[in-house]
C-alpha cells in the first residue's frame, strides 16, 4: 500500500479521495491546497504518489506538476480535473504526469489507477 | 499494386465517371413543419412520385415514401393522426444520405444491406451537406448493371492480359503468383470488412492517413468516402471545438509513447462518443501490431437509437443516485448550496465594485476557479443538473477568458446571466419531489417516509447494477438506521403529556451520549415495551410536587436517557430518574403477600435480587392498578423484549435519590457504532 499526497483546494474533494484511498488501506501522509504548498510538501513527506488537482488558486495543477517532477523525475502523478479538460490533461500528461482521475470520483476508477500507476 | 486489384477497391471505383451525380435527380422537398395533409394532396397530384425529401433548412432531415406513408395513413386512427399533423412524425428520420462524390459502387452495397422496409426507398444526396437531390433505386440499379458490366469487361481484359503475360513471361511466373496470393487475401479483406455492415471500420498508422481498406458503413456515417484522409481532419468536423486541437496532439502522443500504460492513458483521452450528422456514434480505439507497424484501429457503432433508451434510464438513475446522496450527506448538500447562492448573490456587487484600475482579468480567473470548483463538489454531491448548469457557465467564463482582456462591462453582462437559483432550480424540484419540503428545511434530521425510502431501495435495484448498485444500497442501509437518541427522542412528549395527566412536573426529556446507529426494525417491539419504564418511573418513581419540596428536591422531577457504546459490538442504553428511589421493604412485602418469597428468604436478600422481582409477570406493587401502570404485566414484557433481542437489563435504585434501568443490548453486525455514520443526525 502506498504512501500518499492528496492536493485538491475543494476540501469536499479532498475528503471523498481520503476515503476512498484509506478504505483501499492507502495513507494519507498529507494535504495540500495548491501547487506550491504541493511542491514543500513533496519535498518534506516524500510520498510515493500524489494526486493533483488541475484547477487551484495561486499556483495551479499544472505548475505544481513540473516543480514536484523538476525535483524528481520518478516522481509519480495523478492529476485530477473535472469533465472537459481534455486540453489540460494533455499538457500535465507531456509534463510528466502518469495518470489522470476525473471528478466526480468512482472509488473503483480511482483504485485501478492509482494500482496501474503504482504497478508501471 | 496490379491493375486488376483496383477494380475491387472502393477507392478506385470513385472516379469522375463513376460518382452519382449523373443519377441526381429532382424531388419534392417539404419543410418538416408541412402538414401530412399537404403531402397527401402532392401524392394525389402527382401519381408517379415515389417519395419527397423532407428539408430542415437547406439540410435533408427525412424521407417520405409513397407506400409507408399510406400504410401509416391506412392503419387505424392514422388518417386523424397524421394528416393535420407535421410531417417529422411520420417521416424516416434516418434515411440514406450521402455526398455527391461517393462513387455508385459504394452506394450500391450500402443500399442494399438496408432494413428490407427500405430497400427500394430513394437515397437523398448533398453536396457540402446541403441537399442536392434524391436517386431512385430503379435509375441506380440500372446504372449500376452498366457499372457491373464495365468491371466485368476490365477483368476480362486484365485478365487476359495477365494470361498472355503467363505465357510470354514463364520466368515470372512466381512472382504472379505471388501477386495473385496477395490479390487474393486483399480481396478477403475487402469483403470481410463489407460483410461487417452495420459497424464501422478504419484503420491509420502513425502518419493518421486512413488506409483504403475500411468498411462501407464509414460511407454511410460521414456520407464522404475517407480513403486517405488525415483521421484528426475527418473527426475534427464532428467534435466540439475544445477538443479538435487536443484529438492531434493525443493520436501523436499514442505513436510515441513508450510505455503500455502511457499509451493506455493517452487512449483514453480520445473522443469515446461522437456526434456524425446528428446520430450519435459510439468509438472505440485498439491498437495493433503489423509487424514492426503499430496501426491504430478504429471501430463506429452508430448507437443513436439505444442512447435515446439509455438517456431515459440514466436520468431517471441519476435522480435515484442524487436522492440517496442528498439523504445520507444532507448538511453537505445544504452548506455546498448556502455557500454557492452566497457566492453568486455576491458576484453582480463585487463587480460592480472593481475600480477603472482592477484588472477585470484577474477578476474573471478567480471567478472561473471557483465556479469550476463548485461544479466538482455539485458532481461529487450528485447534484448533476447543477452540475451540468455551472458546466455551462464555465464555458461561457471560458470564452471570455480566451479572448482579448475583457472589460468590466463584458464580464458584468456574462455574470447577468447568472442566476443561482435558476442554476440550483432542477435539483432542488427533484429532491423536493421526492423527499418533500422538509429536505431544504434548514432543521438537520429529516423525516422520510419509509415507504418512500423502500421504493428508492426497489429503484436502486432495478436501475443500477453491480458494484455502483452495492455502494447505493449501502448508503440506503444506513439510512435506515437510527440514531438510537433519535429513537428515544419521541418518549418527550408522552413523558410531557403523562406528567401532566398525573400532575407531576417533568423537565423535558434529557437524551444524551453516543451516537449509535441500529436498524429500527427489529427493534420496534422493544423501543415500545419501554413505555412502562418510563410509565413506571413517571408514575411510581417520581415523588409529587410537594413531596419533592418537602425533601429539599426541586419541584420538576427529571427523568433522563444516555446512550453509550459498550465495546465493538454493544450498546448499553440507560434510563433514570431523579425520584424517591425503589423501596425494597415494600416491594419485599408484596412478594410475601403474593406468596413469591418466603419471609425467611426475603430477609437475606439483597437489593438486586429485590429489583429482580419487579420484572417477574406475576408481580405488581402497587395496591390498586393505576389508571396507567401497575398491571403487573409491563416490566415484565420490558425484560421480555430485551431479552430476545439477546440483551440483558438490570436496575439501579438509591433510596431518596432515584432508579436507574440499565439495558446492554447486542448492536448487529453491520450496524454503526459511534459517530462516524455520515448520516446528518
Amino acid at each position: 500500500m502506498a504512501r500518499i499526497l492528496v492536493v485538491d483546494d475543494s476540501a469536499l474533494s479532498r475528503k471523498s479521495l481520503k476515503e476512498i484511498l484509506e478504505h483501499a488501506g492507502h495513507e494519507i501522509v498529507g494535504e495540500a491546497g495548491d501547487g506550491q504548498d504541493a511542491l514543500e510538501k513533496y519535498k518534506s513527506l516524500k510520498p510515493d504518489l500524489v494526486t493533483m488537482d488541475i484547477t487551484m488558486p495561486r499556483v495551479s495543477g499544472i505548475e505544481g506538476l513540473k516543480s514536484i517532477v523538476a525535483a524528481d523525475e520518478e516522481a509519480r502523478v495523478v492529476m485530477i480535473s473535472a469533465l472537459g479538460q481534455g486540453a489540460k490533461i494533455l499538457e500535465a500528461l507531456q509534463n510528466g504526469a502518469r495518470h489522470y482521475l476525473t471528478k466526480p470520483f468512482e472509488a473503483d476508477k480511482v483504485l485501478d489507477a492509482v494500482a496501474e500507476v503504482l504497478a508501471a | 499494386m496490379s491493375a486488376t486489384l483496383a477494380a475491387f477497391t472502393p477507392a478506385d471505383l470513385s472516379s469522375e465517371d463513376q460518382s452519382i451525380k449523373n443519377l441526381v435527380e429532382q424531388a419534392m422537398t417539404f419543410p418538416a413543419s408541412a402538414l401530412g395533409g399537404t403531402v397527401h394532396a402532392f401524392f394525389k397530384e402527382h401519381p408517379d412520385a415515389d417519395g419527397v425529401a423532407v428539408l430542415d433548412g437547406d439540410r435533408p432531415a427525412g424521407l417520405i415514401m409513397r407506400n409507408e406513408f399510406y400504410q401509416k395513413l391506412g392503419s387505424l386512427y392514422g388518417r386523424d393522426l397524421f394528416m393535420t399533423r407535421p410531417i417529422r412524425l411520420i417521416m424516416n428520420p434516418a434515411p440514406l444520405i450521402v455526398e455527391v462524390s461517393v462513387d455508385v459502387a459504394s452506394i450500391a452495397v450500402i443500399a442494399m444491406n438496408r432494413d428490407p422496409n427500405h430497400l427500394y426507398d430513394m437515397v437523398l444526396v448533398t453536396e457540402e451537406d446541403s441537399y442536392l437531390g434524391v436517386v431512385s433505386i430503379k435509375r441506380f440499379m440500372l446504372e449500376l448493371s452498366r457499372g457491373r458490366g464495365r468491371q466485368i469487361e476490365l477483368l476480362n481484359e486484365q485478365q487476359e492480359i495477365l494470361r498472355l503475360a503467363n505465357e510470354a513471361e514463364i520466368l515470372h511466373r512466381q512472382q504472379i503468383e505471388v501477386k495473385n496470393n496477395e490479390l487474393r487475401d486483399r480481396n478477403e479483406a475487402v469483403k470481410n470488412l463489407l460483410d461487417n455492415a452495420g459497424q464501422g471500420f478504419l484503420s491509420f498508422g502513425a502518419d493518421l492517413a486512413i488506409s483504403e481498406e475500411y468498411s462501407l458503413e464509414c460511407v454511410q456515417l460521414f456520407r464522404v468516402q475517407i480513403g486517405g484522409r488525415r483521421f484528426p481532419e475527418l473527426l475534427a468536423r464532428h467534435l466540439p471545438s475544445e477538443t479538435q486541437a487536443t484529438v492531434d496532439e493525443v493520436l501523436g502522443g499514442i505513436f510515441l509513447a513508450a510505455k503500455p500504460l502511457q499509451q493506455k492513458v493517452f487512449l483514453s483521452l480520445l473522443p469515446g462518443e461522437l456526434i456524425i450528422h446528428d446520430r450519435a456514434v459510439r468509438a472505440q480505439y485498439k491498437l495493433i501490431r503489423r509487424q514492426d507497424e503499430i496501426r491504430m484501429m478504429v471501430i463506429l457503432t452508430d448507437v443513436t437509437e439505444r442512447k435515446r433508451l439509455e438517456r431515459e434510464m440514466a436520468e431517471e438513475r441519476n435522480n435515484v443516485k442524487m436522492v440517496v446522496r442528498a439523504l445520507s450527506r444532507q448538511s453537505e448538500v445544504l452548506s455546498a448550496m448556502a455557500a454557492f447562492r452566497e457566492f453568486a448573490g455576491n458576484l453582480g456587487p463585487d463587480v460592480a465594485a472593481l475600480g477603472a484600475d482592477d484588472c477585470a482579468a484577474t477578476a474573471l480567473a478567480e471567478i472561473f476557479r471557483q465556479v469550476h470548483t463548485f461544479k466538482g463538489d455539485f458532481a461529487q454531491l450528485g447534484l448533476h443538473n447543477t452540475a451540468a448548469a455551472l458546466h455551462e457557465l464555465e464555458n461561457a467564463l471560458a470564452v471570455l477568458a480566451n479572448g482579448p482582456p475583457p472589460s468590466r462591462e463584458a464580464l458584468a453582462d456574462v455574470l447577468s446571466g447568472m442566476d443561482a437559483e435558476l442554476i440550483l432550480e432542477r435539483d432542488v424540484a427533484i429532491l423536493t419531489g421526492i423527499l418533500g419540503e422538509s429536505f431544504f428545511g434548514g432543521s438537520e434530521s429529516l423525516r422520510v417516509d419509509k415507504r418512500a425510502l423502500l421504493d428508492l431501495e426497489g429503484r436502486v435495484g432495478s436501475l443500477l447494477s453491480g458494484a455502483a448498485r452495492e455502494a447505493v444500497l449501502a448508503e440506503l442501509r444506513v439510512l435506515r438506521r437510527h440514531n438510537v437518541k433519535d429513537i428515544l427522542a419521541p418518549y418527550g412528549d408522552y413523558l410531557a403529556g403523562l406528567a401532566e395527566r398525573l400532575e407531576k412536573a417533568v423537565a423535558p426529556l434529557l437524551v444524551t451520549g453516543d451516537d449509535v446507529f441500529v436498524d429500527r426494525v427489529p427493534r420496534e417491539a422493544f423501543v415500545k415495551a419501554l413505555v412502562h419504564v418510563f410509565r413506571n418511573m413517571i408514575d411510581h418513581g417520581l415523588e409529587d410536587m410537594d413531596e419533592r419540596l418537602a425533601t429539599g428536591k426541586p419541584e420538576t422531577g427529571t427523568i433522563a436517557c444516555h446512550v453509550a457504546r459498550a465495546g465493538e459490538d454493544m450498546v448499553r442504553l440507560e434510563v433514570s430518574d431523579d425520584g424517591r428511589g425503589i423501596d425494597v421493604a415494600r416491594v419485599l412485602a408484596k412478594a410475601m403477600q403474593k406468596g413469591l418469597v418466603t419471609p425467611q428468604a426475603a430477609g437475606s436478600m439483597a437489593p438486586e435480587a429485590v429489583y429482580d422481582l419487579l420484572f417477574r409477570d406475576d408481580f405488581s406493587t402497587r395496591d390498586e392498578v393505576s389508571l396507567l401502570s401497575g398491571r403487573g404485566v409491563g416490566l415484565a414484557a420490558v425484560r421480555a423484549e430485551t431479552e430476545r433481542l439477546g440483551g440483558a437489563v438490570r436496575v439501579e435504585s438509591e433510596p431518596g435519590r432515584g432508579s436507574r434501568f440499565i439495558f446492554t443490548l447486542p448492536l448487529f453486525p453491520d450496524e454503526t457504532v459511534g459517530g462516524t455514520g455520515r448520516m446528518a443526525a
